[in-house]
């Protein structure tokens, strides 16, 4: 008899139920650190944005990538910073035997608070591209009198 | 009662379990690190070696190239100039990195390293007449 029972005694439920509810709430977990494109496996650029009374600075890591294939347009608030990343044709048809290096194009896209689209700057240098953005000054509410 | 497992079935569930997610989060570990310093080794036939690694915004002199032990080590220090801003979002990196790649039979002298555009780029030669046929008596 107990042998009997010991077959029927498969894994028990509560496991599956657990193992189940981890592996959901990992991926849950990676997934959301994969929008922000640091796990993604297609090149995407890392990105830091700070701010100081004057400015929004934009700072995109984009190694490797011609200034050609790099393009920055801000349009009501919000900034794409658009390319390709090409692997020289000569390397293509190399034997590889490590191969790391992700390439493709991207773009990322932020939206900012109000800037002075038409004063921006950018920069790059040694793969890094730099965005200035200078704040809009903030319209002085004006008073309305009361007839 | 049976339908109690046994303790040393809760045990093994528990120990798999607890595996399959050390190996899931070494790999994820893994990934990220060398997402940190991806490299691509190109070779031909002409024994000509190639080592592409992107680095982006980072001073010269803050690249280290050296080949030991049949590896060709390259160690960076990325550093962020920022004063006093509130930082909005923040995803790149800021300190040490290091690769080590095995590159056997590489003529020392011929190694040459050029950082441009934000890559740094290794060039090297492998020794030839490695092959030495030996009769036999």
């Amino acid at each position: 008899m107990k042998n009997l029972l010991r077959k029927d005694f498969k894994r028990p439920d509560l496991f599956e139920n657990l193992r189940s509810r981890m592996q959901s709430m990992f991926e849950d977990f990676f997934a959301d650190l994969e929008t922000t494109s640091i796990l993604k496996s297609d090149f995407n650029p890392v990105v830091d944005i700070h701010e100081d009374d004057k400015n929004i600075y934009i700072k995109a890591e984009i190694p490797g990538v011609k200034k050609e294939d790099l393009e920055v347009t801000i349009k009501d608030n919000v900034v794409i910073i658009k390319g390709e990343k090409k692997e020289e044709k000569e390397e293509k048809d190399r034997k590889k035997y490590v191969k790391e290096c992700v390439y493709g194009s991207f773009e990322r896209s932020f939206s900012l608070p109000e800037v002075d689209a038409e004063k921006a700057k950018a920069e790059f240098k040694d793969g890094l591209l730099k965005i200035t953005l200078p704040k809009k000054e903030e319209e002085k509410g004006k008073s309305i009198k009361i007839e | 009662m049976w339908l109690i497992p046994d303790v040393k079935v809760i045990e093994k569930e528990l120990n798999n379990l607890y595996n399959e997610m050390d190996s899931f989060l070494e790999n994820k570990i893994r990934e990220y690190s060398i997402s940190l310093l991806p490299v691509n080794v190109y070779e031909d036939d002409n024994n000509d070696v190639k080592v592409v690694v992107p680095i982006s915004g980072v001073d010269k002199n803050k690249i280290n190239v050296e080949y030991k032990n049949n590896s060709l080590y390259i160690g960076v220090e990325k550093t962020k100039d920022v004063k006093d801003c509130k930082l909005l979002r923040e995803e790149r990196f800021e300190g040490k990195l290091e690769r080590i790649i095995e590159l056997k039979d590489i003529d020392p002298d011929t190694i040459k390293a050029n950082y441009e555009n934000g890559v740094l780029t290794i060039t090297m030669k492998k020794k030839e007449g490695l092959v030495k046929k030996i009769a036999i008596e």
